[in-house]
């Protein structure tokens, strides 16, 4: 059965994050109050999501004898160029721009001092200092290269799975609030989803970030679920993977309600939808 | 390979009958990534024997499944109410003895100990009259084979009854306890009692499967070690780690005093 490969530090799978980094994701979320300074970014919203998950992905490769490898790990921004967020160290440079979780975990680009409330082990709760790694932070600038994007992370994957031929499959999850502006990204997602390991094809995941007030489209199973005025969700929804048996099952535990038909993808989606399915789209089979 | 350390047990104490942990780590190796424990205490009426397994996904995990056999071992907690009122001072014991590894070490070591860690628990008393009690959070499994011939299996019967998901006692004071499950029954002399981990317990179960609860009553170390290996092999046996606590018991039951009473809604 495919993407059913044990995930161990033998056998790792890899997890790389496209970001659009876009002028377009100065603005809020749609609905979103702009009150000023309290709706924050798109790109803010987007970031720190993204550090959160990541610090969540280290923690459940944390032991306490250090981070094992069960992931390798990239951020690629698109806006004003197509970069890497997430830098290997010089000693340790795969060549792919995926790099070993216990690295990431050593080196995020600085630590913030955040206050958050935790049990005081008496039935409440009581504030606490907690350290948290910060690994890269928003950018918005220009046009949205998702082609070269895609190109790069296609690139990423290819040589990848060279290195990691029986593992689960690469997961590339692209957040975006906006359309390709350098060519037609159907192309290159099919392009990218073409490369395999034994254990599946690369799943491509895409989540569009809402501009307006209309309700997120999640996890449809058909384009008649996608708003059918929207030549670009169709787009969106093409390019994206069906989800695997072990993203199914934990987005039914989320709620949802899935077939086999059901796409990695949303549409319209708020920090809610974004936040849930970033943490169903990084749930691939157990860690061993 | 060096050989393994043994977990906690006690050897060659015949008071009682003969107890013996078997234990082979997953993977195919290292003692060091093992994360079940067993504890057993012998040489004296009531007898009293402990599994638990520490989820992989939490760190410090050996430390609080060693906790926890350690406790229901050395203080008798074999009921749901005795062990709810052990589990808050074990949680102090296990936070009191991570804390300097936990401020010392990089940030993700210290909030993984602010996670805190989970095991299941498979806790069981044998008292000198002939009866036993057990309690249990989570999947450990208890057989009991009389005869040649298993007679018991509790709290799962057959092998599809085991989840990715098992009940766990949390080590951190704000989460809450899973309700422990309990059962009681009589011993004969010749009983045998294995205390089995998941992994193990749902190959022992597994009704295609070569061996069954009868024969890990009568495996030493070496036959259980082979036996896992090929039950890995066939991939009958999922690669997690492997333990089996096996107690033999040599007397008969006995109406008179317990060479070693304990208070009674301790044992």
């Amino acid at each position: 059965m495919p993407y059913s490969a044990a995930i161990s530090r033998q056998q790792p799978t890899a997890i790389l994050f496209l970001l659009d980094q876009s002028a377009s994701m100065q603005e809020p979320f749609g609905g979103a109050e702009k009150t000023g300074d309290a709706a924050p970014s798109r790109a803010r919203v987007l970031a720190d999501t993204v550090n959160d998950l990541l610090q969540n992905l280290v923690l459940r490769c944390a032991k306490e004898e250090g981070v094992r490898d069960y992931f390798h790990v990239g951020v690629v921004g698109y806006g004003q160029r197509v970069q890497r967020l997430v830098q290997p160290t010089e000693e340790y440079a795969p060549g792919t721009g995926l790099v070993p979780i216990s690295h990431l975990a050593d080196r995020p680009q600085r630590m913030e001092q955040r206050v958050t409330e935790v049990d005081d082990g008496e039935g409440g709760t009581t504030e606490t200092r907690v350290k948290t790694p910060i690994w890269f932070d928003p950018q918005a600038k220009n046009g949205t290269p998702m082609c070269q994007a895609l190109d790069l992370a296609a690139q990423s994957v290819r040589d990848w799975i060279d290195q990691h031929p029986h593992s689960f499959p690469p997961i590339v999850l692209n957040v975006t609030d906006g359309e390709a502006t350098d060519g037609d990204p159907l192309r290159y997602a099919q392009e990218l989803r073409s490369f395999a390991t034994d254990d599946g094809e690369v799943l491509l995941f895409n989540i569009h970030l809402s501009a307006s007030e209309e309700p997120p489209v999640e996890l449809p199973s058909a384009t008649d679920g996608v708003p059918n005025d929207d030549e670009y969700a169709e787009v969106l929804f093409q390019m994206s993977s069906r989800l695997p048996f072990s993203m199914r099952s934990a987005a039914e535990q989320e709620g949802y309600s899935v077939t086999l038909d059901t796409r990695g993808f949303i549409f319209n989606a708020d920090p809610v939808s974004l936040v849930t399915f970033l943490e169903i789209g990084t749930r691939p089979s157990n860690l061993r | 390979m060096s050989a393994p350390p043994r977990p906690d047990s006690s050897h060659g104490a015949p008071a009682t009958g003969e107890a013996c942990v078997l234990a082979v780590p997953k993977g195919g190796g290292r003692m060091d990534a093992y994360e079940d424990a067993a504890s057993v205490r012998a040489e004296a009426w009531p007898a009293r024997l402990a599994v638990a397994d520490g989820a992989t996904e939490s760190a410090f995990a050996k430390e609080w499944a060693e906790r926890l056999t350690r406790g229901v071992v050395e203080q008798g907690a074999s009921t749901p109410e005795s062990l709810r009122r052990a589990v808050p001072d074990w949680q102090a014991q296990w936070r009191a003895a991570v804390r300097a590894r936990a401020e010392e070490g990089p940030w993700y070591v210290g909030a993984k100990a602010a996670e805190g860690a989970f095991a299941t628990l498979l806790g069981l008393s044998l008292r000198a009259d002939g009866r036993w009690r057990a309690v249990s959070v989570g999947d450990g499994c208890l057989f009991r084979v009389r005869d040649g011939a298993p007679v018991q299996s509790w709290p799962f019967g057959a092998a599809d009854a085991f989840t990715n998901r098992p009940a766990l006692v949390p080590s951190r004071p704000g989460q809450t306890l899973p309700t422990p499950e309990a059962t009681s029954g009589s011993w004969s002399a010749g009983d045998v009692f294995v205390l089995a981990t998941d992994a193990v317990a749902a190959w022992l179960l597994a009704p295609e499967s070569s061996v069954g609860p009868a024969a890990a009553a009568a495996w030493d170390e070496t036959q259980f070690r082979r036996a896992v290996e090929q039950g890995r092999t066939e991939e009958m046996l999922r690669n997690d780690d492997a333990t089996l606590l096996i107690m033999r018991i040599a007397e008969t039951p006995d109406a008179g005093s317990e060479a070693s009473p304990a208070p009674p809604n301790r044992s």
